[in-house]
C-alpha cells in the first residue's frame, strides 16, 4: 500500500511530468555538458573570494587589535558576510540566468530542431517553461550551496530569517526574471552574447540610468511623484532598489522606502516574467516557422526583408561591392561598420548611445548642483565602462569563435597569412568597432572630472582634473589590452562566440576585482609608501600599476592565442 | 606532386590514419574512396597544413608540409567538406577578399576574380551575397576561390555532397575543365559512380589504411575479377550458350534474360572470338556488350565496412 502510494506521488508530482519532455531533456543534457560542472566549481571559488574578502575588510586590517575587539566585532562580520553572500548571489544568479537562456531558442534554431519539436504534441508552452525551469532549476542548486553558510552566520547572530529568506526570494525572482527576459530575446536573436549584451544593457538602462533618474527628479522636486511615492514605487517594480531596500530595512535599520513589502516586489516580478514568457510563446512559432521555411530565418536572423530584396534584384550592382583596401583581415571585420548590421548590433550601440545621452543629463544636472547628483554619474559611468569593455570582449573573442561556428576558419587558415597577421588583424578590427564608444565614454568622464573638481572647489583642480584624467587614459588603455588579449586567447580556445565571451567577460571582472580589492599587491606598496613618504603622486601611481598589470596580462595572452591559433581548429 | 610517407594521425587511442603511403602524379585526378571515418579528411587536412601528422612525412610539389607550411599553403587550394561562407560579403567581395589573402596586388585583383567568376559561371551574381547563392552555387563559388591564387594542386573534400543532379553534373565539368588546365586534384566523394568518370586513379582506405591505389583497369586482377560480356542473339539462345561455352577462352556462360552473360578465364577476353563463332554458327547477333567493373562493386569488395 505504502509503495503503490508513494509511486502514485512520485508519477503525479514527476516534474517531466508536470513540465514536459523538454525539462527532461534539458536535465539531461545539462548534466552531461562539462561546463556545467566548470559553473558550479567558478561560483564556489568566486563566493569564498567574497566571503573571504568581507571578512578580511572588518578584521585582516586590524591585526594588532586584542582578542577581546575581534571578538566584539564578530556580529559586525557576520552582518558584512551575509550582506556579501546574498549581493553576490543577486547579481551573479541573474547573470547566470541570462547567460543560461541566452541561445536557448537560437540552439535549437540552429541545429534546426525547433521545427522538429512544433511537428510534435509538444505545445510552446512546454517547450518555453521547459527550458525556463530547467534552468532555474541549476540556478536553485547554486543558491543552495550558500544556504548552510547563511543558516550558520544567522545562528551566530547578526542577521534575521527575514532578511534572509527576503533575500533569496528577491533574488530567485530577479533570477526568473532575467532568465525570461533572456529566453524572449533568444527568439529574436542568433547569437546568444548578442543577447547577452542586450539584456545587460536593457537591465541597465531600465533599472539604472532610467531608475536613478526618476529617483533623482523627485529628490529635486521635479517628477510627477513626490520622494517617498517614487521611491516605493522603484522598490516594487526594481529588484536592485527592492534588494537595497531589503538590505537598508533588515541589515541596517535605515532609508527604508515608505509602503514597501519584498512579497508584493516578488509577485509583481512573477507576474511580469508571466507577460515575458506569454510573449516568448508567441513568438517561437514564429521563429520556427521562420526556420521551416528558409527565408524566413533570415528575415528573422539575419538581416531584414528589404535587405534581402536589394540583394536579389539588384545582383548586378556592382557599385555597392566595397574594394579591399588595407589587410583583409582587417577589412573583413570593419565591412560591418562600427556598429553593426544586425538587429542585436543595432539595439545594443543605440542603447548606449542613450545611456551615454542620459548620462550626459545627470552630469549636465550635478553640474547645476541638483541634490544627489554628484556620486550618481560616476556610479552609471562605471557601468557603462563595463559594458564598453565587454563588447570590445564580444568583438575580439567573438571575431575568432564566429569564424569556427560559419565553418570558415579552415579555409582562413589555408591562406598564407600568418598566425600573427591573423591575430592583429582581428585584434585593431575590435579596437577600431569599439573606439567611437570608448571615445565618447572618455569624454563624459572628462566632463564629469571637471563637474566634481570644480563642485569640489579645490584650489588646483584644473590639475587635478588633468592628471586624473591622464591617469585615466592609460586605465582604459591597459583594460583594452587585456580584455583584447584574453578574448584573443578565449576565442582561439573556445568553440562557442558566447562561451568564450562570458570566458573573457568573467576573466576581465574577476581579475579587476582582484586588482582592485583586497589582494592587489600594488596597494599595500602604494600604501607603504603613502604612510612612510606621505608623497601626492602615490594617488595616480595605483591606477597606472594596475594598468601596467593588465596590458602584461593582456600581452601575454594574446601570445599564446597567436601560438595556438592553429591547435584548436576542429 | 602529392606524396605521403607512412603518414600516421593518431587521436589518443584512435589511429584516423595509419602509415598512409600515397603518390599521386601531376596532373593527375585522384578520387579518395573511403566509408566515413576511414580518416579520408584526416589525410586531406594533414596536406593542407591545417593537422599536424603524429608520424610520417607528406610533401605538396617536394614542400614537406609540415615545414615548409606556407609555401605549401600557396600552392594549395582546398575545399573542406563543409565550405563555410562570409554571410555578409557579397560574392565578388568574397573572392577578392581572398585575393587579398593570398597576397595578390591589388591592381591584379579584379581581372583575376572576374577571371574566375567566368570560370565557374558566376558573373551574374557577383553583386549577390553569399549566403543568398543556392548550395550549388556555393560550391562553384567555393571552387572559384580555391583558384583564385593559381594553385598547382586542388584538394576538395567531398565537393559535390548534397548537391542536385544538375550541380553535379556542372562540378563534374568544371574539374575536368580544371585537369584540362593542367591541375593535380586529390577528391573525395561518397559518389563514386562520379569518380568513376573523372578520375585517372584512385585510392581506397578503410580504417586508416590504403587497401588500393591504382587505376580502375588496374582493380580487376586485384580482386581476382573476370572480364565479363553480355551477348544477344535474335533467336536460338541455347544453342549460343552451347557453342560458346565449348571456347577455351571462356569460363562460364549463363543465360540471363534475354542476355547471355559470358566470363573470361583470368587474363583472357575475346569479343572477336565471339562474334566469329556465332556468324560462323549463323546465329543473328543483336549485341556483345562488355561489362565494366563498378566504383562500387570495387569498393564494396575492397573494404568490409569497418569504421573507426
Amino acid at each position: 500500500m505504502t509503495i503503490e502510494l508513494t509511486s502514485s506521488f512520485l508519477y503525479v508530482f514527476n516534474p517531466a511530468r508536470l513540465f514536459g519532455p523538454i525539462f527532461d531533456k534539458e536535465l539531461r543534457v545539462s548534466s552531461r555538458r562539462r561546463r556545467n560542472y566548470v559553473l558550479r566549481c567558478a561560483y564556489i571559488a568566486v563566493l569564498c573570494i567574497f566571503i573571504l574578502s568581507a571578512w578580511y575588510s572588518i578584521l585582516g586590517a586590524r591585526k594588532s587589535n586584542p582578542a577581546v575587539y575581534q571578538v566584539s566585532r564578530f556580529s559586525q562580520i557576520g552582518r558584512t558576510v551575509i550582506a556579501s553572500i546574498v549581493w553576490f548571489q543577486f547579481v551573479v544568479a541573474q547573470l547566470i540566468a541570462v547567460i543560461m537562456l541566452s541561445s536557448s531558442i537560437s540552439d535549437e534554431i540552429r541545429a534546426g530542431t525547433l521545427a522538429v519539436l512544433m511537428t510534435t504534441p509538444i505545445r510552446s508552452a512546454q517547450i518555453v517553461t521547459g527550458k525556463l525551469l530547467s534552468k532555474l532549476l541549476q540556478i536553485t542548486q547554486l543558491l543552495a550551496i550558500s544556504l548552510p553558510l547563511l543558516a550558520i552566520v544567522r545562528v551566530f547572530g547578526g542577521v534575521t530569517w527575514t532578511y534572509v529568506v527576503s533575500g533569496i526570494c528577491v533574488t530567485l525572482t530577479a533570477a526568473v526574471f532575467a532568465g525570461a527576459l533572456s529566453l524572449l530575446l533568444s527568439t529574436l536573436y542568433r547569437q546568444g552574447h548578442i543577447v547577452i549584451l542586450v539584456t545587460v544593457m536593457a537591465y541597465m538602462v531600465v533599472f539604472g540610468v532610467l531608475s536613478g533618474l526618476f529617483n533623482l527628479l523627485a529628490v529635486n522636486g521635479i517628477f510627477i511623484f513626490n520622494r517617498n511615492t517614487t521611491q516605493s514605487i522603484l522598490a516594487l517594480t526594481n529588484p536592485f532598489w527592492a534588494f537595497a531596500a531589503i538590505n537598508a530595512k533588515y541589515l541596517f535599520q535605515s532609508g527604508i522606502p515608505v509602503s514597501f513589502s519584498w512579497p508584493l516586489h516578488c509577485l509583481l516580478m512573477l507576474a511580469l516574467t508571466t507577460v515575458v514568457l506569454g510573449l516568448s510563446i508567441r513568438r517561437i512559432r514564429k521563429a520556427a516557422l521562420g526556420e521551416a521555411f528558409d527565408q524566413g530565418r533570415k528575415r528573422w536572423f539575419k538581416r531584414d526583408a528589404k535587405r534581402n530584396i536589394r540583394t536579389y534584384s539588384g545582383s548586378m550592382r556592382l557599385d555597392l561591392v566595397k574594394p579591399v583596401i588595407g589587410p583583409p583581415i582587417v577589412w573583413k571585420e570593419m565591412y560591418k561598420g562600427i556598429i553593426g548590421r544586425r538587429k542585436g548590433d543595432i539595439g545594443l550601440s543605440a542603447l548606449l548611445i542613450g545611456a551615454f545621452l542620459l548620462l550626459f543629463v545627470f552630469i549636465w544636472l550635478a553640474g547645476r548642483g541638483s541634490v544627489g547628483m554628484m556620486a550618481f554619474p560616476s556610479l552609471i559611468l562605471s557601468g557603462l565602462y563595463l559594458v564598453v569593455m565587454i563588447r570590445l570582449a564580444v568583438f575580439s573573442a567573438g571575431s575568432l569563435t564566429m569564424e569556427k561556428e560559419a565553418r570558415t576558419w579552415p579555409i582562413l587558415l589555408t591562406t598564407p597569412l600568418t598566425d600573427g597577421e591573423i591575430a592583429r588583424g582581428k585584434a585593431v578590427a575590435a579596437f577600431r568597432r569599439n573606439m567611437l564608444l570608448i571615445l565618447i565614454y572618455f569624454g563624459l568622464l572628462c566632463l564629469n572630472y571637471i563637474v566634481l573638481r570644480k563642485l569640489g572647489g579645490n584650489d588646483n583642480w584644473l590639475l587635478h582634473t588633468l592628471c586624473s584624467l591622464v591617469v585615466s587614459a592609460c586605465s582604459i588603455a591597459g583594460t583594452v589590452l587585456f580584455v583584447i588579449g584574453s578574448g584573443l586567447y578565449f576565442g582561439v580556445r573556445l568553440r562557442t562566440t558566447t562561451m568564450a565571451v562570458a570566458a573573457t567577460a568573467g576573466l576581465y571582472l574577476g581579475v579587476t576585482y582582484l586588482l582592485c580589492g583586497l589582494f592587489n599587491p600594488a596597494r599595500f606598496i602604494i600604501l607603504r609608501s603613502i604612510s612612510s613618504h606621505n608623497l601626492p603622486w602615490v594617488i595616480y601611481a595605483m591606477p597606472i600599476t594596475l594598468a601596467i598589470v593588465e596590458a602584461g596580462i593582456g600581452g601575454v595572452f594574446a601570445r599564446r592565442a597567436v601560438r595556438q591559433l592553429r591547435r584548436h581548429i576542429f | 606532386m602529392i606524396e605521403t610517407q607512412n603518414l600516421t594521425k593518431n587521436y589518443g587511442d584512435l589511429t584516423a590514419v595509419d602509415d598512409l603511403n600515397l603518390t599521386i602524379q601531376a596532373g593527375d585526378i585522384f578520387g579518395f574512396i573511403g566509408p566515413n571515418g576511414a580518416g579520408k579528411t584526416t589525410t586531406m587536412r594533414i596536406l593542407v597544413t591545417l593537422l599536424e601528422p603524429t608520424r610520417g612525412k607528406a610533401f605538396i610539389d617536394g614542400l614537406d608540409v609540415r615545414k615548409q607550411g606556407k609555401k605549401v599553403r600557396r600552392r594549395v587550394g582546398y575545399m573542406p567538406d563543409f565550405m563555410g561562407v562570409y554571410d555578409d560579403l557579397k560574392v565578388f567581395e568574397y573572392l577578392e577578399f581572398f585575393a587579398a589573402a593570398f597576397g595578390i596586388e591589388r591592381s591584379k585583383r579584379k581581372s583575376i576574380v572576374d577571371g574566375v567568376l567566368e570560370l565557374t559561371d558566376l558573373q551574374s551574381k557577383q553583386a549577390a551575397t553569399v549566403d543568398s547563392l543556392s548550395r550549388g552555387m556555393q560550391q562553384r563559388l567555393g571552387l572559384a576561390r580555391v583558384l583564385i591564387h593559381d594553385p598547382k594542386v586542388l584538394i576538395l573534400d567531398e565537393p559535390a555532397s548534397g548537391l542536385d543532379p544538375r550541380a553535379r553534373i556542372e562540378i563534374r565539368e568544371l574539374l575536368r575543365e580544371l585537369k584540362r588546365m593542367g591541375k593535380t586534384i586529390m577528391i573525395s566523394s561518397h559518389i563514386l559512380s562520379e569518380l568513376e568518370e573523372i578520375c585517372d586513379h584512385v585510392g581506397i582506405i578503410e580504417h586508416g589504411r590504403l587497401v588500393f591505389s591504382g587505376t580502375i583497369e588496374e582493380i580487376r586482377p586485384r580482386l581476382g575479377i573476370h572480364s565479363k560480356v553480355r551477348v544477344r542473339v535474335a533467336d536460338r539462345q541455347e544453342k549460343a550458350v552451347e557453342l560458346l561455352s565449348a571456347l577455351p577462352q571462356v569460363n562460364q556462360v549463363q543465360a540471363v534474360g534475354d542476355d547471355i552473360a559470358v566470363s573470361f578465364n583470368e587474363g583472357q577476353d575475346g569479343d572477336g572470338v565471339i562474334a566469329r563463332t556465332l556468324v560462323k554458327a549463323d546465329l543473328d547477333v543483336i549485341s556483345i556488350q562488355p561489362e565494366r567493373l563498378k566504383l562500387d562493386d570495387a569498393f564494396l569488395q575492397l573494404t568490409k565496412g569497418i569504421v573507426h
